[in-house]
């Protein structure tokens, strides 16, 4: 046996190493038969890398066991030399990593992914070496993501992310949705990380492209475009809390929408990328309220009031100023909550018979929203509608809802079912539930409404038939084809399959008997035509599909008698229901079967054809595979037919009145659910305008105290209530005047008398002016005192030993003294709250009340609460006062301190927002007619006073303990001026 | 002869008032505006039996006075007026009740002036007197005299209440809006509306009542819904009556107009 000589390459392998000349001794045969006369070169290769990368072996050692194609390995091992030359563990690294790919990526892919390498390696100073070998080690499985020209800015990107996110780390985030993403958007997204903070460029490198994966490449590259856009000028904290929600919020606009919405973000992160954030959040909404052309009109006013002021802008963009509503709902035929909350709000009350207050809702739906609790007032409503084409229509649909709303408490949805909200919503629960209660609870109401009601019916009738072509959702669809009572005439294929599936179902419910108890038990079968949970699927579920496939042709119009009736069954003009062909029967009996069965039918799948006939032919149904159980295959949903017309159901964006979640997480205390809640305005000087429905207010009752303290404060100012009432009683006006010469009186006037005696005597005319009588002498006065009831009352005030607020007690123990003796009409309320979605008003006296047990107890029970927010107590309290008829109206706040609240204004330190916002509704009140004078007993007041209001509007305290003494002093002089 | 009003019991106030009337009680109407207390008092005064038989000075054995605020002693008990050369006493009123025997109503008696009420208090009690200064009469009452007095509650106010002392002398029978199927039978019959309709109405005044707590002074009166539904029966359409006899009459605010409109609406469609 002779041996082979040894190769020059062989020669200098084994002078490298043992090891390496053994592991080319093992490939070689291979690789001569694979290369050929490729052989040498590919070997000489291999000797140049492991001198080069010597004493480093793991680089050729890759190199021999890379896929053997001789031109690829030639260039491949180029690079690893020109990477070896800069260090031969760096060199093994990049071979490692990349032997897969030869062949595969081109030599310009590994050049630049090379190149990077090498850049980190000599830009991260002392770490190069391992930042470099990471690089290598995590990226090479995402060659394929990335372009030559993107490595350099991916290496660049790693170096920007250091701050917030080590290298390797970042390396090996690399998100895979970017593998399939176009050129374009992964440059637009390398490019948009760049242009962030650190803290940020993490959240859009490593989180936003999963939540972009529902978007088209052309949205997620526009997307991205604004991002880095807003980059430029959006603070980092709004951008932060909006970066991780970027795919939902682009998804909840409208998909045929979306190119206008992105159009007009570019524009906004071009123009005034401060907007940016908020822009993304509201976007969907604007896009719901209004046409893309107004909302570019509306976009561009955003941009002016963004130019002139950055808070204004922002808070334009995020819908949270009044003008921003009024732009966006100036529309010719729109119609917003705002317009006619009041009259809805009666028309509910009158209805139903109880009170309510409208809150914004988001969009329109014909299926109003459930209430959270069965106490609460609330109605939601949407804050504005504008899908028909004209003001009255948009107004009587809004009547509708109204009428709805009120069914649902007048037949009892709540009574019955108090906590269903709760109980629909529970995520255990399919998350259909609750669409499919509103409609089968919409549709019993709407029966029992129309059967109550007679001019009602042809209101649903209306609404159903001109809601049919722009329902807000499949469900809105449905119950707008039951309400029109025109069975499935011009209804479109696919919504006539769904509402044939569903109608059959909600015929008891027409029943005047029916109970929400019905409506949510037909609602959970109903669930499993609409499986997007698939536990809900079962047995259970099956009568219903069982009665729909096979009683289908029966018919299904229910219904009441007078009122709206289902589909066509009970409609003379309207079409017959739609027949089943008879092998589509046979089918879908086999189908029912099967799901009965539960385990592998012998049915066949249904062909496109099949499913097209069905469909037109009227009727929808649940279809799957032919084996395995029916919930597992890729069956046809309902709601998959939603792509067909409809968006896709998104949850409603935060309203005005209710901006983003973390934020009102803050407020801390939980107000009662049953006290009435008003919705206020705020006026915001940083944007130079008001923050529409900003605070939310709620009436708090005060428990009272027996009368204890009233009888005890008496008691106190002993000496002083006579002197008050002294004094009262001479301002007490004269009650009964005498006035002489009338025609007709209580009274002979003995002069005129004997006057017209000797007129009479003398024949001539005497004057039948013989009576007297004596006329009242009216005062009509009307006080409101506004108490400041927050937490810094409770502190002693100074030179006294009782707190501020007792003396502020006794002061209006002695003031109502003092008013009952006059006869004045006076109220008193408290203020206090904790945030803008708690202010509270404790009704002590309301206007008209008596002083007795409960009002003197309720002064009594007045004890220290929370905050001052002042603005949103003075325009609650405004209110009490518009139906007096008094000419001389006084509100009188008494306070301790500034207006402050936990969230008045976005600087804590700062108290120029609550100020601002207090002269603001101090203006509001006199422009009402009504008199504003301000007491403090805080000897600082005059810095805020002043600014508040006018020097002759307020009056500072020196002595907290003269309190009781001067404010009946002040009142005098304010009545007496007025 | 005079008929007798029309009037359909709610409860047991007819019972009620004719156990006073047989103790000489005087008697206390209180109850919302048009809820039917004068058509009460109008049925009651024709209706209990009396002593006397009745002597013809009162027709109807009922003497109305609407109080106001400018009612004064004189108007309710009598002025001299002269007449040529004499001056002639006239009874006001409440003195010719007192002498001839009849019921007195004072409607809206918080409206009169405070010193005007005063002048009751001895009829009240188990005096039965009127004692009249200007002539120096103290007249006792007719054992057919009754004095009855109502007012609204509603429109109590610190300024406008009665005394304790004058309270206090009283019986006092409360008064409501009927229940809607009662209202419908007394729209029906004032107007000779068909009951349907006249149902319908009844709802609409139901309804139309629950907003007296937020938007509106007073409820819609029984007497209101009669003039719709008379309205209708001459022709007008329902929901035009309701707008003109119900929902203009009864406010000026037009958003709370339009919304009993609404309702309006959705009854008669």
């Amino acid at each position: 046996m002779t041996s082979r000589p040894r190769s020059s390459a062989e020669r200098r392998l084994a002078q490298v190493s043992r090891v390496v000349a053994d592991a080319f001794d093992a490939v070689a045969p291979a690789a001569r038969r694979a290369l050929g006369d490729d052989f040498t070169p590919w070997a000489d290769g291999a000797a140049d890398l492991a001198e080069a990368a010597a004493p480093a072996h793991g680089a050729v050692l890759a190199y021999l066991h890379a896929p053997r194609d001789a031109v690829a390995s030639a260039a491949w091992n180029v690079t690893a030399l020109r990477i070896a030359a800069v260090s031969g563990t760096l060199a093994a690294s990049f071979c490692e990593g990349s032997a897969a790919m030869v062949g595969r990526a081109d030599a310009a892919t590994l050049d630049a992914w090379a190149d990077a390498g090498i850049a980190l390696r000599a830009e991260a100073g002392w770490r190069g070496e391992r930042v470099a070998h990471a690089f290598f080690a995590a990226t090479a499985a995402g060659l394929h993501a990335l372009r030559p020209e993107h490595f350099v800015r991916f290496g660049a990107l790693a170096r920007h992310l250091r701050p917030a996110l080590d290298e390797p780390l970042m390396f090996r985030a690399l998100p895979v949705e970017v593998a399939h993403w176009t050129v374009d958007e992964r440059s637009a997204w390398l490019a948009g990380a760049m242009a962030l903070s650190p803290e940020l460029a993490v959240l859009l490198y490593r989180d936003v492209p999963a939540a972009l994966h529902a978007l088209t490449p052309r949205h997620r590259a526009a997307l991205l475009d604004v991002v880095r856009h807003a980059a430029a000028g959006a603070s980092g904290e709004d951008l932060a809390a909006v970066l991780p929600m970027l795919g939902p919020l682009a998804t909840a606009i409208p998909p045929g929408a979306r190119d206008a919405a992105l159009a007009l973000a570019t524009v906004v992160a071009d123009a005034f990328p401060a907007g940016v954030p908020a822009l993304l959040r509201t976007l969907a909404r604007v896009f719901e309220e209004t046409t893309p052309a107004h909302a570019a009109t509306w976009t561009d006013r955003g941009i002016a009031v963004g130019t002139r002021s950055r808070a204004a802008g922002v808070a334009y963009f995020g819908l949270a100023s009044r003008t921003s509503l009024r732009v966006l709902r100036a529309s010719g035929t729109a119609v917003t909550l705002d317009e006619v909350q009041g009259g809805l709000r009666k028309l509910v009350h009158m209805l139903s018979g109880e009170s309510a207050v409208p809150r914004p809702s988001g969009r329109f739906q014909l299926r109003p929203p459930l209430e959270e609790s069965h106490e609460s007032r609330m109605v939601a409503l949407p804050a504005a509608i504008d899908c028909l084409d004209t003001c009255e229509d948009n107004a009587r649909l809004y009547r509708v809802l109204a009428t709805l709303l009120s069914g649902r408490r007048e037949f009892d949805t709540y009574a019955v079912l108090p906590d269903v909200a709760a109980y629909v919503r529970d995520a255990e629960r399919s998350p259909v539930l609750e669409d499919l209660f509103l409609l089968t609870d919409g549709w019993r109401v709407a029966c029992r409404m129309g059967a109550r009601y007679p001019g009602l019916g042809a209101d649903l009738r209306w609404a159903g038939a001109r809601l049919l072509d722009t329902p807000a959702s499949v469900f809105d669809a449905v119950l707008a084809v039951a309400l029109r009572a025109e069975g499935m005439r011009g209804v479109a294929p696919w919504l006539a399959a769904t509402a044939s599936m569903v109608l059959p179902s909600l015929t008891p419910l027409a029943a005047p008997d029916a109970t929400a108890v019905d409506a949510l038990r037909i609602a959970e079968r109903l669930v499993v035509l609409f499986p997007q949970d698939r536990r809900d699927v079962g047995p259970a579920g099956l009568p219903e599909l069982v009665t729909l496939l096979l009683d289908a042709d029966e018919g299904y119009g229910p219904p009441a008698s007078d009122g709206p009736r289902i589909g066509a069954g009970g409609d003379d003009d309207g079409e017959a229901p739609p027949e089943l062909p008879a092998d589509l029967l046979e089918k879908l009996e086999l189908l029912v079967d099967e799901h009965l069965d539960d385990a592998g039918g012998t049915g066949h799948a249904m062909t496109a054809e099949e499913l097209e006939r069905l469909l037109e032919a009227g009727l929808g149904m649940q279809i799957s595979e032919a084996s395995g159980t029916i919930a597992e295959q890729a069956g046809l949903y309902v709601t998959q037919l939603l792509g067909k017309r409809l968006a896709a159901k998104t949850d409603p964006l935060p309203t005005a009145g209710e901006p983003p979640g973390p934020r009102r997480a803050a407020t801390v205390r939980v107000p009662s659910t049953d006290a009435a809640v008003f919705l206020y305005d705020e006026w915001d000087h940083l944007i130079g305008d008001y923050r529409p429905a900003w605070c939310r207010l709620r009436e708090i009752d005060v428990a009272g105290d027996s009368g204890l303290f009233f009888d005890r404060a008496l008691a106190r100012h002993a000496t002083l209530v006579p002197d008050i009432r002294r004094c009262f009683q001479k301002v007490r006006p004269e009650m009964y005047r005498p006035v002489r010469n009338l025609e007709d009186g209580e009274e002979f006037d003995l002069n005129a008398a004997v006057e017209a005696r000797v007129e009479h005597r003398a024949r001539r005319s005497p004057s039948p002016k013989l009576y007297t009588m004596r006329t009242r002498q009216e005062r009509d006065v009307a006080t409101l005192f506004l108490l400041d009831m927050s937490a810094s009352t409770d502190e002693t005030a100074e030179g006294s030993s009782d707190r501020i607020i007792d003396i502020a007690k006794d002061a209006l123990v002695i003031m109502a003294s003092a008013l009952e003796e006059i006869g004045d009409a006076y109220a008193i309320y408290g203020f206090s709250g904790q945030g803008r979605d708690n202010v509270e008003v404790y009704p002590i006296k309301a206007f008209g009340e008596r002083l007795g047990a409960a009002a003197r107890s309720r002064i009594g029970g007045i004890e220290p609460r929370g905050s001052t927010r002042m603005g949103t107590a003075l325009r609650h309290v405004l209110g009490k006062m518009r139906g007096l008829t008094a000419p001389s109206r006084h509100l009188i706040l008494l306070s301790d301190g500034f207006p402050q609240d936990l969230d008045y204004g976005t600087d804590r330190q700062s108290h120029v927002y609550g100020i601002r916002d207090t002269a603001t509704a101090l203006r509001e009140v006199q422009a009402a007619g009504v008199q504003p004078f301000c007491i403090t007993v805080d000897l600082a007041g005059h810095d805020y006073l002043r600014e508040m209001c006018d020097p002759q509007q307020y009056l500072i305290i020196d002595q907290v303990a003269a309190l009781p003494r001067e404010l009946p002093k002040i009142y005098q002089r304010l009545v007496r001026a007025a | 002869m005079h008929d007798v009003p029309f009037y359909l019991p709610v409860g047991d106030e007819v019972e009620v008032f004719t156990a006073a009337w047989e103790a000489r009680l005087p008697v206390l109407l209180k109850g919302p505006t048009g809820c039917g207390k004068t058509r009460f008092i109008e049925y009651m005064a024709a209706t209990v039996p009396r002593r006397t038989g009745g002597n013809g000075h009162v027709p109807g054995h009922l003497i109305t006075v609407a109080c106001h605020e400018d009612l004064t002693g004189s108007d309710l008990i009598g002025r001299y007026l002269i007449k040529g050369d004499e001056t002639v006493w006239i009874d006001g009123p409440l003195t010719r009740a007192v002498r001839h025997g009849a019921v007195c109503y004072l409607d809206e008696v918080v409206e009169a002036r405070k010193d005007t009420v005063v002048l009751i208090h001895p009829l009240t009690d188990h005096r039965r007197i009127l004692p009249v200064d200007k002539t120096g009469e103290i007249l006792e009452a007719h054992p057919d005299f009754l004095l009855v007095l109502s007012y609204n509650p509603g429109y109590q106010s610190v300024m406008k209440d009665l005394k304790q002392s004058t309270r206090q002398r009283f019986v006092a029978l409360e008064f409501g809006y009927p229940p809607r199927d009662t209202e419908a039978r007394i729209i029906a019959h004032e107007s000779g509306l068909d009951v349907e309709q006249a149902m319908r109405l009844a709802t609409l005044g139901e309804k139309v009542r629950h907003l007296r707590a937020s938007g509106l002074p007073e409820g819609v009166s029984t007497r209101l819904l009669v003039y719709a539904a008379q309205l209708v029966r001459q022709g007008v359409t329902p929901r035009r009556a309701c707008m003109v006899a119900v929902s203009r009459a009864l406010t000026d605010d037009g958003e709370s107009a339009r919304a009993i409109d609404d309702v309006a609406a959705a009854i008669f469609g």
